[in-house]
């Protein structure tokens, strides 16, 4: 089992709608956000094989009449629906696989998604994710890493974010801060070699940091 | 180009050029202390890794501009002994490094030979020929290593093989336009290209990635450097124009466009 930082990128978000986040409600799902909410059973019937592949390969793409949740007065996407919440852990480690020579750094996808590739607003979220180093789909609490392709074989065209996928909810306490930054801010600074700065943090003071779950025990 | 915004396409050249740079210098500040640490050689082919994909987003709006970022991505490949270098060089246009190496003994890993192969096709005619020649003997009496699959989108050696050997083998056919031979490299290219298209239109076909531009490579330097080896050669240039001109006619595959970008690389760079 693995405690994996990541990083989640969401644009267009208000200060308070991001502490709040943070502090309380965690990071949630679309499916959730839309339904207001699911219980165990709609959990249980959601993650699926083929949701998170729909999630992964058709997030855009509108819902076939054929779907349960098709709606003929709305216009709803895969993503709109989606159990699954998406993250980026980024490449290290991953050059030693074969074939795979051109990775994207975790911070410039996740900026890019928050940043609406450097146009608005938006903040970044630290992170962390359990995973298991096998696919785990019905275990709410177990995220994929979808960006190894051993554990998934259908070949997933995007690989090289490094995206992991969390389930229903990131909570709270694994959240350890998130950056706001602006757009236009931050590729000005990139154009003269730094590092964006963000506009500002906010910290997660009920973070459970993952270094104390870990099993050590000491010699006696 | 291919559906994308130019604008957004250069600020995320310049966005990932600056990235770059940025942790070059955070990198730099470490060199000697962390330098043998392999999270820190991670972290500088990462660096590399953004200059690649820095310089395929500059090459869509601005070839010539394109070249010096491949250029530097070598060279950071190059001194973590990652020989992904090699294409990288080619699409550099940087005959200086390219030239400056021994030949390796790669005939064990399929992804070595593939790099090397396409280091000696680059140079042939304008270095150790017999290098190239000895490649392809070897190819020839090792079906099991041309069965393998290499380079990114992953295709059989044996198509680089049959695309390489058809160029440099079609003189022998010159005057002699019944021989099938003097266009078998039309066919091998038809095959490479084909095969970029699909990894192309697998990723266009995730409209939320494509659409909003995020984590996209629109092409691999593989296919960019064999094409430069193809192109570099003056006797070549016509052959090719000829080829695109035809091929748009046909179907216009969705990865002629490299074919016009590595001309226009080689313009360039004069």
């Amino acid at each position: 089992m693995y405690f994996q930082k990541v990083l989640k990128g969401i644009k267009d978000l208000s200060p308070d709608a991001a502490a709040g986040m943070i502090r309380e409600d965690g990071i949630r799902c679309n499916a959730w956000r839309r339904a207001g909410g699911m219980s165990a059973s709609d959990i249980s019937v959601q993650l699926t094989d083929n949701n998170i592949l729909s999630h992964l390969n058709h997030y855009g793409d509108p819902l076939p009449a054929t779907h349960a949740q098709y709606s003929s007065t709305e216009r709803l996407t895969y993503g709109n629906i989606t159990p699954f919440i998406s993250t980026t852990a980024g490449a290290l480690q991953r050059f030693s696989s074969p074939g795979l020579n051109i990775c994207f750094p975790a911070f410039m996808t996740a900026l890019q998604f928050a940043t609406a590739n450097f146009t608005t607003r938006g903040f970044i979220f630290y992170a962390y994710l359990i995973t298991l180093g096998k696919k785990a789909i019905p275990l709410v609490q177990i995220s994929e890493e979808v960006r190894e392709l051993q554990l998934y074989h259908h070949y997933l065209p995007y690989h090289r974010e490094g995206e992991i996928v969390a389930k229903i909810v990131i909570p709270s306490p694994q959240i350890e801060k998130a950056e706001e930054y602006d757009g236009p801010a931050a590729i000005r600074d990139l154009r003269t070699g730094k590092v964006p700065a963000p506009l500002q943090t906010i910290p997660n003071s009920g973070y459970a940091a993952p270094d104390i779950y870990c099993n050590i025990r000491e010699i006696v | 180009m291919l559906g994308l915004s130019g604008a957004t396409l250069q600020r995320l050249g310049d966005a990932y050029e600056g990235y770059a740079a940025a942790s070059g210098i955070a990198l730099r500040q470490d060199l000697g202390v962390k330098e043998r640490d392999p999270i820190w050689a991670e972290k500088e082919l990462l660096m590399g890794s953004c200059y690649v994909i820095a310089a395929i987003y500059r090459s869509l709006l601005d070839t010539g501009a394109s070249i010096p970022l491949f250029g530097i991505a070598s060279g950071v490949y190059r001194r973590r002994n990652n020989s992904f270098w090699k294409p990288l060089a080619i699409c550099g246009l940087n005959r200086e490094w390219l030239f400056g190496q021994e030949a390796g003994r790669v005939e064990a890993s399929p992804q070595e030979f593939f790099y090397e192969l396409l280091r000696q096709y680059y140079l042939f005619n304008s270095g150790d020929e017999n290098a190239l020649g000895r490649m392809l003997e070897h190819a020839a009496t090792s079906p099991a290593l041309v069965a393998q699959s290499v380079g990114n989108p992953p295709v059989r050696l044996q198509e680089y093989i049959a695309f390489i050997r058809g160029d440099i083998e079609k003189v022998y056919y010159k005057g002699d336009p019944a021989e099938d031979g003097s266009r078998a490299w039309v066919t091998a290219l038809r095959m490479l290209l084909q095969r970029t298209a699909e990894q192309l239109q697998l990723a266009q076909s995730n409209r939320f990635q494509w659409t909003n531009e995020i984590g996209l490579l629109p092409f691999e330097p593989d296919i960019l450097a064999t094409l430069l080896g193809f192109c570099i050669r003056t006797r070549n240039r016509n052959e090719i124009r000829a080829f695109a001109e035809e091929e748009e006619a046909r179907h216009d595959s969705p990865a002629l466009f490299l074919v016009r970008l590595a001309l226009e690389m080689i313009a360039a760079s004069r």
